[in-house]
Formats: C-alpha cells, sequence, structure tokens
C-alpha cells in the first residue's frame, strides 16, 4: 500500500513541478533570426554544410536550405525552446502537404521526429517546398 | 556478516528527494530571475517522467537484480568487513567502475541504448539529471561490471549505498547555474563545468569528461576536456530528438538497433551494429564521434594554415 502513496505521491510532485515551470515562464520558444542564421546552426551541427538556398519560415520557427552539391535539404524545426535538425536525403519525407493555402505539414520517417508546420509568406512558396520536399518520398517499388 | 544499521535504514536517494525538488525549484526561480538558465515546460515534464519511470523499473527488476547480487556475493573472493577504511575504498572503487562504465556506455551502441535517454534533452538544468533510463537491466551490464565489486568481496548493501552516494553527487552538477568552482575542487571532483562538456555535442566536447564523483580518472585516462569560454556548449545529442514523447525517449535507439541489425548483410554487421560505437555503419555513411572529431579537426587545421599563410 505504502508503495502506492509513494508512486501517487511521486505523480503529484512531477505534476506540481511541471506546473510551476509553465506557470514561471521560463519556456520560451526558439526562433531564428534570418536565413544566416539557419546556415550558421547547420554548420555548426554539421561540419562543411555548404549551404544554397533555402527559405525560412514566416514566423521564424523553421528553415530549409538545400545543401549547395545538391545531396541534401537541411531542415531546421523549432520544437520548445530548442530546434531540432535533420539532414533529408531521398526517402526522408513520408509526406509534406500544403495546408491553409500558405502552410506545408510535413511528416517524415522518422520514429522520433514529430510532424512539423511550416509557415511560408505565399502559397506559391509553400507549394514551391512542398513539392520539393515530396521529391523526397520514398521511390514506390512497380 | 553483521550490514551496519543504518545502512539497513537509510536509502540515500529517499533522503535526497526532498533536496532535489527544492533544488529543481530554486533553478526555476533563479532562471526566471536571471535567464541564465534554460527551461522548456515540455522538455521538464518529460525528463521528470523518465526519472519516475526509472524508479518504477527500479522497482520492477529490483528482485532480479538483488537476487543476483546475492547469489554473486555467495560466490565471492574474499570476505570485506563494513571497516571505514573499506567504506573509503568501495567509494573510489566504486566511482572508478563507474568511469568505465559510463565510457562504455557512450562508445558501444548497446550500452549508449541506454543511456542516450539521460543526454537527450537540448536542455542542461536539474531535471536533465533526473531524465533516466527505464530499461537498463536490458545492457546486462549488471552481470558484470555491476557486479565486480560485490564478485571482490564487497556487500552489496554496502555496494547500493555508496552507489547511491555517487548518484547523489552527481545530481547537482547539471545545472548552468554555477559557472566554475574553486581552482582545487575543478582539479579534483566533477563540476558543473565539466559535465556540461559531458553532455555538449560541439566536435570539441564529444565524448569526453565521463567522471562520476572524480574527475582525475578523466586525466589519467585521456578523456578530459576543460570547458571554454569561446566554445559555448551546444546539449542534446548529435541527432536531438524532434518528440517529447517519453516512450519514444525510451525506445528509440533500442528500436534503431533492431532495424539495423534485422537489415544486415551479415552477421558481423549485425554485431558491429550493436557492438560498435553510436553512429558506424558498414558504409561509413553515418558518423559516430570520431569522424565528426576528425571532420571539425580538419577543418580547423585548414583555418589555421591559412591564416598562416596570410600572416606570411
Amino acid at each position: 500500500m505504502s508503495l502506492i502513496y509513494l508512486l501517487a505521491g511521486s505523480v503529484l510532485g512531477v505534476s506540481v513541478m511541471v506546473l510551476i515551470n509553465a506557470w514561471l515562464g521560463i519556456s520560451r520558444p526558439a526562433r531564428l533570426v534570418d536565413l544566416d542564421d539557419a546556415a550558421r546552426r547547420l554548420d555548426a551541427d554539421r561540419v562543411g554544410f555548404d549551404a544554397g538556398e533555402g527559405v525560412l519560415a514566416v514566423d521564424g520557427a523553421a528553415a530549409l536550405i538545400a545543401e549547395r552539391s545538391g545531396d541534401c535539404l537541411g531542415l531546421l524545426v523549432a520544437r520548445g525552446s530548442d530546434l531540432v535538425i535533420r539532414y533529408l536525403v531521398p526517402g526522408s519525407v513520408r509526406d509534406a502537404v500544403v495546408e491553409e493555402g500558405s502552410a506545408v505539414r510535413l511528416r517524415l520517417n522518422d520514429f522520433v521526429f514529430a510532424p512539423a508546420r511550416l509557415r511560408f509568406s505565399t502559397a506559391d512558396e509553400a507549394s514551391l517546398w512542398a513539392g520539393r520536399l515530396s521529391d523526397l518520398q520514398p521511390v514506390a517499388r512497380a | 556478516m553483521e550490514v551496519p544499521a543504518f545502512v539497513q535504514n537509510w536509502n540515500p536517494i529517499t533522503l535526497a528527494i526532498p533536496f532535489f525538488t527544492l533544488s529543481v525549484f530554486a533553478e526555476m526561480v533563479h532562471a526566471r530571475l536571471t535567464g541564465k538558465t534554460r527551461f522548456e515546460t515540455r522538455d521538464t515534464a518529460a525528463s521528470l517522467i523518465m526519472g519516475l519511470g526509472n524508479n518504477v523499473s527500479g522497482i520492477i527488476f529490483g528482485l532480479l537484480l538483488g537476487g543476483w547480487s546475492v547469489f554473486v556475493y555467495d560466490n565471492r573472493l574474499l570476505d570485506i568487513s563494513f571497516a571505514w577504511w573499506v567504506w573509503v575504498i568501495a567509494f573510489v572503487f566504486d566511482d572508478f567502475l563507474y568511469y568505465w562504465s559510463h565510457r562504455f556506455a557512450h562508445t558501444v551502441r548497446w550500452f549508449w541504448a541506454d543511456h542516450v535517454v539521460h543526454h537527450s534533452s537540448q536542455h542542461y538544468n536539474l531535471t536533465t539529471a533526473l531524465r533516466q533510463p527505464w530499461i537498463s537491466p536490458f545492457t546486462l551490464k549488471f552481470l558484470w561490471l555491476g557486479s565486480a565489486m560485490v564478485f571482490l568481496g564487497f556487500h552489496p548493501a554496502m555496494v547500493a549505498f555508496v552507489g547511491a552516494l555517487n548518484l547523489i553527487y552527481q545530481f547537482w552538477i547539471h545545472t548552468e547555474a554555477i559557472k566554475r568552482c574553486p581552482a582545487w575542487f575543478e582539479a579534483v571532483f566533477n563540476t558543473p563545468s565539466h559535465h556540461r562538456v559531458h553532455h555538449a555535442t560541439n566536435p570539441i566536447y564529444l565524448d569526453r569528461n565521463y567522471a562520476g564523483i572524480f574527475i582525475i580518472w578523466d586525466k589519467m585516462f585521456g578523456t578530459f576536456q576543460e570547458e571554454r569560454d569561446d566554445e559555448p556548449c551546444r546539449y542534446g545529442i548529435v541527432k536531438n530528438l524532434g518528440t517529447f514523447n517519453p516512450v519514444k525517449i525510451c525506445l528509440h535507439e533500442w528500436m534503431g538497433i533492431v532495424k539495423d541489425m534485422a537489415g544486415a548483410k551479415s552477421l558481423k554487421d549485425a554485431a558491429l551494429y550493436l557492438l560498435a560505437p553510436p553512429g558506424w555503419s558498414p558504409d561509413g555513411s553515418r558518423e559516430t564521434s570520431k569522424t565528426i572529431k576528425a571532420k571539425w579537426q580538419a577543418r580547423k587545421d585548414k583555418a589555421a594554415e591559412a591564416e598562416a599563410e596570410a600572416a606570411e
């Protein structure tokens, strides 16, 4: 019985700590300043990442930058107060769907990467990058 | 052999829980007042749930581990007493074994699958200390490294006690709130500064500072790296998770191993997917700490050469 009380107390303690974290307002969402900022982060993350053309989400919460060699597409997505980086190659993308005109819902073939929503400035831009991302879907076998 | 009463009656970790809780609150308030420490609510929740799950798993697997300890102790090499000086030796020896166990946890993917949980936060605060795995016995390290002291003849209760002290020590070093400790302390003990290096993914910091309590082991075995003011730590793992889901945090590397082994082209490749360093692949297409460090060093050398030429 005491074990159950201990467990219940622990769950309560964890909940209180999380609530206090939220209440104190100490979480600040990660945002990219500009494309140079995104390129710098990619270079720091993968030594020698040679940034080519790219796009920054309007809210600064994501960016896509192609490697100049064409080998991969660098993706940065804000997850809470940090950015998560992926290097997308053929087969990495499960689907990239344009939603609400200028947003793209991106899902990867990656167990730990929760779906992301990239907000672009125009519908054309969203459509263009959704197309480029869709090119990285696995090739269907005949 | 009679076990001292204080070992039977005190569980250091249970006693430390109020200290852990108050320290986390204090660090959150410090973050609010100074902005020097970073917290993310979902990350905090994930770390604390991982810590809670680790305790539950300790209860579930406790019988198995306890039974194994008794079996090993029954077949021990020596009879070692509870004299005060034995406690000192046990404390230091346990930390020495921790260093090697921890080093293997970073350099053998099988063990990394378990330990990666602790490194999977991109934050470095006291809740990160509590982010612990749920299925550690699956590494089977308890069969050998975890049993070495008991096999020698140290009583299991003594080994558990000094191990708990080691864990408690390591709690307070998971913070950005303390920049540097006095020089003499930094020279001998593991500190927040040394351990920040351990949690960082900057190439210069990868696979460094494995110490638990005494940083001297890293200095002795060539794995020490000082924190540099010109190289701020970037925390997490080489491929950071994009999720706060505790189940995925717990299982992701195990699943990666199973997937890689199932798709391996030979038995040797399958074995190396399990036993080689994290990031190993047969064609070298993935990156290990070693290859990342080599690339970084090559770029640094090239930049230094270019600078020297320009100066001439």
